[in-house]
Parts: structure tokens; sequence; C-alpha cells
């Protein structure tokens, strides 16, 4: 019970402190509204690269053995437990000017650091391991015997990937995009040290919130409180979705 | 020949050689961790072996260290459908999709696939169930679709792993039945640890014991005459090994065993006795009474009871309306109430007792059997 205090107190405390009045105005300014347009498209594209990149890597943990393939896996999920803003700096020292990538993309005219395309890549990095983790252990859960059916019937692998794996991990795959895109959505440190905070082009809603919280504290609670019901959205979806979704596809 | 199939997997200590001609259904039966599974995994493709050789209708599915460059098939490319004990229907397609993987995969448009699945269905009678999802079905049912899937992609081997052995008695009969149709004219490989699937759906029975083939020969010849162990278990048969002798066959032991119509052996040739537990009765002492005639015997208190074998109680086992007294060479079956006078235990000594002329003798190694 202390436990669960422990996590509504603090949302009773926020949801007290929201000046309704000013409510709308509030979040609707046009920092407000710059903030969350770009949160969501770069978390929209952020979780669009998850999958792309993630669904080949948990296929990759959960269909092969190779050496080393258990130090890739703790690698891929280090972002969970690793600081955002040392992510952030590690990024800056990979895609930033002087990076190891980012001084040769330069040359080439690409510059990474400080736009759009840097708060996709800071997010992509945190988000991803919710992707692989949900999906490698639905791929393990479902295991390669209908893999071998379909095989067996003539299916090339391709046509099983398609047609058997992820359809079976489906519910997996979808939740996992989900929290991904939630992660990406709230994602502050790495963000701000990798891109920075420059309105409308790297400024997402939770580096607005800290900025507004030193000059208009009403603001900050008001676009909180925006976050947070996105948040119970998006559990929500998760859990009752993963029913659904379960008793459609198996 | 339609297939022959030879493989050695050393980390599962398997090395079989075996061969099914066109249209043959050939039951493999052998105790658990025989290497039958492993037979059927190889030939499908979907576990390696460490060497051997594997052709179907001509064509290479294997060759491993076989003298030629190594060859491997993958499983989708061999045209070999894999049955199991599970039906392992694809829980997010319906009924009919299912059936139509196999022509999809094959190359054939969603409608034509749809339409020779609803051919099979017919032809297993689940034509009801083609618009549902495999979650709503019986054991029975989804097997009876598995079948039909397998069928569907018109496979050139079936392999079938105890494909009735995870269903319910009331429905196995059926299912049975059905395989009996479908598999005729069918070259297949059925698993099986049950004498009446071998009966009613194979040919020609391979025995496999410790991954090699001790036995194999036409269904009725094995399990009637079996020479392995294992075989003998299926079949429900005590098997005595000896030498023949001019009435019978003396046991390695040194007993001598009456029986009533001995075999065409030489003398001295190794011959088996076979004889049903149900004819074998079981004494405390040496000398036996009257009233103990075998619960199998319909002549009853004619038996002459002129076989004595010591043995010792190994186990006890209620079956049905008789209990079974084995020891580790003989098996009887008695009637609960001579067994309750007896007071038999695990342990005890006691005397194995059945007349020569329920038994049958025959040559231990003749026939395309593999003495053991």
């Amino acid at each position: 019970m202390v436990g669960a205090a422990l996590v509504v107190l603090p949302l009773v405390a926020i949801v007290a402190r929201v000046d309704w009045a000013h409510f709308v105005p509030l979040i609707t300014s046009e920092s407000s509204l710059a903030a969350l347009s770009l949160g969501l498209r770069t978390s929209l594209a952020a979780t669009a690269l998850c999958v792309l990149l993630g669904v080949p890597l948990a296929l990759t943990l959960a269909r092969t053995s190779f050496r080393g393939q258990r130090i890739l896996r703790a690698l891929v999920l280090l972002p969970l437990v690793l600081p955002p803003v040392v992510g952030g700096l590690a990024l800056l020292y990979t895609f930033g000017r002087r990076g190891m990538l980012g001084a040769p993309l330069r040359e080439l005219g690409v510059d990474i650091a400080f736009s759009p395309t840097a708060v996709v890549l800071a997010q992509t990095f945190v988000a991803m391991p919710f992707l692989v983790v949900s999906l490698e252990g639905a791929l393990r859960t479902v295991g390669t015997r209908y893999e071998a059916v379909g095989a067996t019937l003539g299916a090339r692998p391709t046509t099983v990937l398609r047609r058997v794996t992820l359809p079976l991990v489906l519910p997996a795959l979808v939740s996992g995009a989900v929290l991904s895109f939630a992660r990406a959505l709230g994602e502050f440190g790495a963000t701000l040290t990798f891109a920075g905070s420059l309105q409308g082009t790297t400024r997402t809603l939770p580096l607005e919130i800290y900025l507004q919280r030193e000059t208009d504290p009403d603001a900050a609670v008001a676009l909180s409180l925006v976050l947070v019901v996105v948040a119970v959205v998006i559990v929500a979806v998760t859990y009752r979705g993963r029913g659904s979704l379960m008793g459609r596809t198996g | 020949m339609t297939l022959s199939l030879r493989l050695r997997v050393d980390t599962r200590d398997v090395d079989l050689d075996l061969q099914v001609a066109a249209g043959e259904t050939v039951a493999i039966l052998g105790p658990n961790g025989a290497g039958k599974s492993t037979l059927l995994e190889a030939a499908a493709g979907l576990v390696r072996p460490d060497a051997g050789r594997a052709e179907l209708d001509g064509r290479v599915l294997f060759a491993l260290g076989s003298g030629e460059p190594d060859r491997w098939l993958p499983p989708h490319e061999r045209g070999i459908s894999l049955l199991a004990q599970e039906a392992l229907l694809f829980p997010h397609l319906s009924v009919l999709d299912n059936v139509a993987f196999g022509p999809r995969s094959a190359g054939a448009s969603t409608r034509e696939a749809r339409r020779r699945a609803a051919e099979w269905l017919a032809e297993v009678d689940g034509s009801e169930f083609a618009d549902r999802r495999p979650g709503g079905l019986s054991g029975g049912e989804a097997q009876r679709i598995a079948v039909a899937r397998a069928l569907a992609s018109e496979p050139r081997l079936l392999l079938l792993d105890e494909p009735l052995a995870s269903l319910d008695v009331s429905v196995a009969p059926a299912l049975r039945r059905m395989l009996r149709r479908v598999l005729a004219g069918r070259s297949a490989i059925l698993v099986t640890h049950d004498a009446l699937d071998a009966y009613t759906l194979a040919d020609r029975v391979v025995v496999i014991e410790g991954g090699r083939i001790v036995e194999q020969g036409a269904t009725r010849q094995v399990l009637e005459r079996p020479r392995s162990a294992f075989a003998a278990r299926i079949a429900g048969l005590n098997v005595l090994a000896g030498s023949r002798t001019a009435d019978g066959l003396r046991l390695p032991d040194g007993t001598g065993i009456t029986i009533g119509d001995p075999a065409p052996a030489p003398l001295g040739a190794p011959v088996i006795a076979a004889i049903r537990p149900l004819a074998v009765t079981v004494d405390t002492a040496p000398a036996g009474r009257a009233t103990d005639a075998p619960v199998g015997r319909t002549t009853g208190l004619t038996a002459r009871l002129d076989n004595t074998i010591r043995g010792t109680v190994h186990d006890l086992e209620p079956r049905g309306d008789v209990i079974r007294v084995s020891s580790g060479l003989l098996s009887a079956d008695i009637s609960p109430a001579v067994a309750a006078d007896l007071d038999l235990a695990v342990g005890d000594t006691v005397w194995f007792r059945f007349d020569g002329a329920d038994a049958v003798l025959y040559p231990a190694g003749t026939g395309s059997g593999h003495q053991k």
C-alpha cells in the first residue's frame, strides 16, 4: 500500500496544483504547441526506427546463436539502465560535430547534432530496448515449432517470417512499439545533452516543461498533466490492447 | 524406391538405414529415446545428421560425409510434411487458411489455394470448421485439420509422429480410420507406440532400440512372431529365446521348455517361443494346484501346465480385470482372486507355468528381420 501511495500521491499532487482557469491557454501557447508537435513527430519517427531496427535485432537474439550473443544482448539492453544523460554524451561523441561518425558525415554535408534528427536518434537510443525485450521474449515463448511446421509445408524462410512468426508475435510487437513511443515521448536527458533545447527544432515537451518550471510554474504543471494523461492512456491501451490482441491473434 | 535414408547422429547415438517403397506406410516402433524422432526430424530437414545420405524420388535430400560433396536441402524444398502429436494449427489463421497454407506457399493464388483447402477439408470431414479459428477446436478436430493441412501441401512423403497419442480414446478410432483411408497408396513413415496403429496403418514395421534397427518385417510377421523385446512388449507377448531341442527349446540357463508344435528349425538353431501372458499362470510353490488354470485358457482344467520357470516378481500391475505379474523373463496375467490368494509382493520368488501347446515356436533369425 505504501508503494502504491508513493506512485499515486505525486500524481494527485500535480493534479491538485493545476491552474484550471488558465489550463487551455497554458497548453496552447505557441511554445507549448511547438514542443508538443515536435515531440509527437520525433517520437513517431523514433518508434518507426525502433521497429525497423529492433525487429531484426530481436530475431537475431531469439533465433540464432553465435559467439558473444549474450554480450550483444546485454549491450542492447544497456540503455534501459544507463542514465540518459550518459547516453546523450555517448551519442554526442558518435554523431556530434566532432564525433566518430559525425565528423565524416559533416564532410558530406550531413549535420546531425542539434537537429530534430538528433532528437529522433536520442529517443531511439533509449526506447529501442523496450521493443527488443518485449519481442525477444515473445519469440522465445512462441518457440520454433510453428515455424518448423510452416517450413515442412513448403514455406520459404521469408514466407514463414511473414505468415507465421510475425503474426504470432504481433501483440508483443504492438505493445513493445507503444512502450517505445511512450519512452520516446518522455525522453529528456539524452535529448538535452545530444540535441540541445532549440524551440521548434529540438525542444520536446519534457524540455519545455523543465524550462517553464523556472519562469512559469503554472505552464509547467499544465504541460506535465498532458504527459500524465498520455502516459495513462498508453498504459491503459497496452494492457487492454494486449488482452484483445491476444484474443484475436493467438 | 521412394525414400532411402541413412543417417548417423553422434550426440544421440543414432545410426539408421531405412527404405520406404512407393505407396508404402512403414511404422517405426521403439522405446522413448530410441531415435524415432531423430529419424523423422532428419528426414524433414529439421535436424542435421553428422553423416548420412537421403534420397526421395531420385532427389538428394542430403548427403553429408558420404564421399560426395556435402548437400543439404532445406525443409521447404523437400516435399515432406510432418504431422506431430499436437496439431500445431496456426492460431492466427482460420481453419481454411491453415489448410491453404501449403498450396499458398507452393505459389497458388489465394483463391486457388482456398479451393484446394476446401477439398481437403471435405476429405477429413472438416468442412464445417472452415471459417473457425483453431482455438475453439477439440483435440480430435484439430488433428483432423492438421492431417488435411499436411496432405494439402501434396507431400511426396508424409511423416506422422504419434499422431493419435494425445487424443482421447473415444476419438482415436475415427481418426485412425480416416488415416487408413488417406494413407492408402501414400508413402509414409509412422512413429507409434500402439500395436493397433501398426496393424491398421502400416504395411511394414521397423523396430528401433538404442538408435539401431533391431527388427523389421511385414506388420503381422513382426507383431505375431516378435524377435525383439520391444516388439514383443508392443504386441503384448512374452518371448523366450533359446536353442531348438527335440520337443521345444532350451533357455540359456539350461531350462528345457516343451512346445506343442515345434517349428521346422534344425536342432540347436536359435529359436524363439512366444506366449501370451493370459496363458501363463503363477504359483508360490513349484508344484501347482489343480485350480490355477490360466485366465486365458478356454479349455480350463484340461491345461497341462508342463512348463515351469522360476522367477522373481519385479512388478505387479492391475490391467483391467487381470493383474499382470512380471519377472525379468515372463509376464502372467492372473485374476485378482488368484493374486489375493497368493498374497504376492514385489521380490517374491514365484513359479510361472504354462502349457506348451499355448506357445508358438519360430526361428530367431530368419526373414528380413535383423537378429538382435
